[in-house]
């Protein structure tokens, strides 16, 4: 079960198993983390740029730039996890009766999101050819 | 623990944001991702997302990133400061204000686009030089 403490000296008392309080703290660290980086990726690629730039020949260009990939990798990667997280905080309050249940919600979850992070994860370091001259 | 209808209604939004803009990261992870599919594949998906309902949905993943960050600030201060607790309250509230601002300039820039006109002096984009260059290109 998640850890509802409002300090980290009770989030300590509380958690049931050390990888608990791990999840605790790692949960607010990259969410501190997350803030910035999300706000700055939200700035850049659609407050002052319209959505409708981003087609197939502006975001190879994007992936051309190594700095830009390693911060999408960043980006996808703490994400994924912290939602992951969150999910699983809501999946065990929502099958708190159900054991059963909640063994294959969660082996969906994950499934699902760990095909994606990999998906993702390819996107950001296999090369696209270069677009073609004139298009 | 979470005395109040307000710590209730934060809780509950904070939940419901997170699970919110985890849907939308697997879809634009998906979306975005299949650059590596082909120009074809990628630009059948992109126009999709170029119909206006998908596109006024991205205020409301601003409203939620910046509902979820903001009280995310919260609940770290409630965690990891002596006071925070105390006003937890009035927090909220702050973040509720930071939220509808933050949504409201996501608002300002993205409106006028989806009804073409250009964010910063609101005139018709085909007046306006930068625009004019990108439709030339």
């Amino acid at each position: 079960m998640a850890i509802k403490a409002r300090s980290f000296r009770d989030a300590k008392a509380q958690a049931k198993s050390n990888p608990e309080l791990v999840w605790w703290v790692f949960m607010r660290l990259s969410g501190m983390a997350l803030v910035v980086l999300t706000m700055f990726h939200l700035f850049k690629n659609y407050i002052i740029v319209s959505e409708l730039e981003w087609d197939w020949v502006s975001v190879v260009g994007k992936y051309s730039e190594v700095t830009e990939r390693l911060y999408l990798l960043a980006l996808l990667a703490l994400g994924l996890t912290h939602g992951t997280n969150g999910l699983r905080y809501v999946i065990d309050d929502a099958t708190a009766k159900n054991p059963v249940a909640r063994f294959w919600v969660k082996s969906l979850a994950y499934s699902v999101i760990g095909v994606i992070l990999i998906f993702g994860i390819l996107a950001l370091f296999v090369n696209v050819p270069a677009p073609t001259p004139g298009q | 623990m979470y005395k109040g209808r307000e710590g209730q209604w934060a809780f509950f939004l904070h939940r419901l944001s997170g699970l919110a803009l985890l849907a939308y990261l697997l879809l634009h992870t998906l979306s975005i991702g299949s650059v590596m599919l082909g120009e074809k594949f990628y630009m059948s998906i992109h126009e999709i997302y170029g119909f206006v309902l998908f596109r006024l949905g991205l205020i409301g993943v601003a409203g939620a990133v910046s509902y979820h960050a903001f009280n995310g600030i919260r609940i770290i201060l409630m965690d990891f400061t002596d006071w925070g607790v105390k006003v937890q309250r009035q927090l909220w509230y702050g973040v509720l204000v930071l939220a509808v601002i933050a949504t409201g300039v996501a608002a300002a820039y993205n409106l006028p686009r989806i009804f073409d006109k250009d964010p910063l002096t609101l005139n018709h984009s085909s007046s306006n030089p930068v625009a004019l260059a990108k439709v030339v290109r």
